[in-house]
């Protein structure tokens, strides 16, 4: 294992669930795409870590979500972007799936590392709390805990 | 989340379905799903999911392909109405209403050139998706590429097509720089016209006219060979 051949199998494999979760997780099929992208142009030229993997899924879900996490914390970062030029916007409601969406970013964005990660495993996978330990590497306590001091909101809950 | 702890995550329907999971494990979930109609479901979604996925998946990155299908695909989308504030000039008119995601259709390849567009909506900024855009939405440009290029940015308008970047008296593409998510000189404000277009961006190896790019994206011919097309459709729809 360990060929560009053997590579390609994993990309078709997995690939299709790296999207999945990235688009779940940014709400934005581009930026899902760059994502699973970025992940799959690492591996290609270190391919170890996907190798080595005890669990080439749960492997691919914690990459996937420190990429996105990463993606947010950029994207967030465009607003200077956008502020740096003369543009005249008019206020406008978003609709409610796309404000829902904002508000989760919002949300993930003032949590740590470790807490918006299992604010997504939890919300967006539907994981127990024994599959986000495994993910996290800690206890099952130290994940209710985790998951005990997010903001209780429908933002979150309904991300996914 | 609110399923009982009989019911099975997304991680375990992944592993699931790539053959991951003991046998044990894997009967254990055929078990709890043929007698939860919820899990089935969800079963069910993530399977079709990937099979679907997985046929439109873009090449593997580092591997060198053709021009992708997509990008004429998106070309016969161009010719739609577009009214935009360019910095403070004026450029468009329009009226149609058309929606609806390219999603897969629009993947590009990693290390191919391509522009990227943000917009901000209520203080609140996200990359372009093909999303329906209202008056209102600015819209910021980013281009990436592995190489040093040569870009032009182009709005087409029912077959109408103007040169949004560089602005005169430039005559010829802007030099740009090798990089990830470069900053372009440029912004829009989409007024109020419910309308669609396109964007374009025009990345060369050498600098090319404006002109010559002008009349090649009006008739629809080939671009120089040295250039390379990316078709962006932006769906429109009044506030």
């Amino acid at each position: 294992m360990g060929s560009r051949r053997d590579l390609e199998v994993l990309y078709r494999r997995h690939g299709p669930s790296v999207l999945r979760r990235a688009r779940a997780i940014l709400g934005s099929e581009t930026e899902a795409q760059e994502v699973l992208q970025d992940l799959f142009a690492g591996f290609a030229a270190d391919p170890k870590p996907l190798l080595k993997a005890n669990s080439t899924v749960g492997f691919l879900y914690q990459a996937t979500t420190h990429r996105c996490l990463n993606t947010l914390r950029n994207t967030t970062n465009r607003l200077r972007l956008l502020d740096a030029r003369a543009c005249d916007v008019a206020p406008r409601r978003l609709d409610g799936g796309a404000e829902q969406r904002a508000l989760a970013h919002e949300l993930l964005l003032q949590l740590d590392e470790d807490s918006a990660r299992a604010a997504i495993y939890f919300h967006v996978d539907g994981m127990t709390h024994a599959e986000i330990a495994e993910l996290l590497d800690c206890s099952r306590r130290h994940v209710g805990n985790l998951l005990q001091r997010l903001p209780a909101t429908a933002a979150l809950q309904d991300h996914r | 989340m609110s399923e009982s702890q009989a019911c099975v995550s997304d991680l375990v329907i992944d592993r699931y379905l790539t053959a991951e999971l003991s046998r044990d494990a894997a009967d254990s979930l055929e078990l709890h799903a043929a007698s939860c109609s919820r899990c089935a479901a969800r079963l069910a979604r993530l399977r079709a999911d990937t099979v679907s996925t997985r046929d439109m998946l873009p090449p593997l990155p580092g591997i060198s392909h053709s021009r992708t299908p997509w990008v004429g695909m998106i070309a016969v989308a161009a010719g739609l109405l577009l009214a935009v504030f360019i910095g403070r000039a004026f450029l468009g008119k329009g009226d149609v209403d058309t929606s609806g995601r390219e999603q897969l259709a629009q993947t590009r390849t990693k290390g191919r050139a391509h522009l990227t567009l943000y917009v901000r909506r209520n203080d609140r900024v996200r990359a372009f998706d093909g999303e329906t855009l209202a008056g209102g939405d600015a819209i910021a440009f980013t281009y990436s590429s592995s190489v040093e290029t040569h870009l032009a940015v182009f709005d087409v308008d029912d077959g109408e097509v103007t040169c949004l970047h560089p602005t005169l008296p430039s005559t010829v593409t802007a030099e740009a720089e090798a990089g990830a998510d470069v900053e372009i000189d440029l912004a829009v404000t989409l007024d109020d016209s419910v309308s669609d277009e396109s964007i374009v961006g025009v990345f060369c190896e050498e600098p090319q006219p404006i002109a010559t790019l002008t009349e090649v994206l009006s008739s629809g011919s080939a671009l120089p060979t040295s250039c390379s097309a990316e078709w962006i459709r932006l769906p429109k729809a009044g506030r």
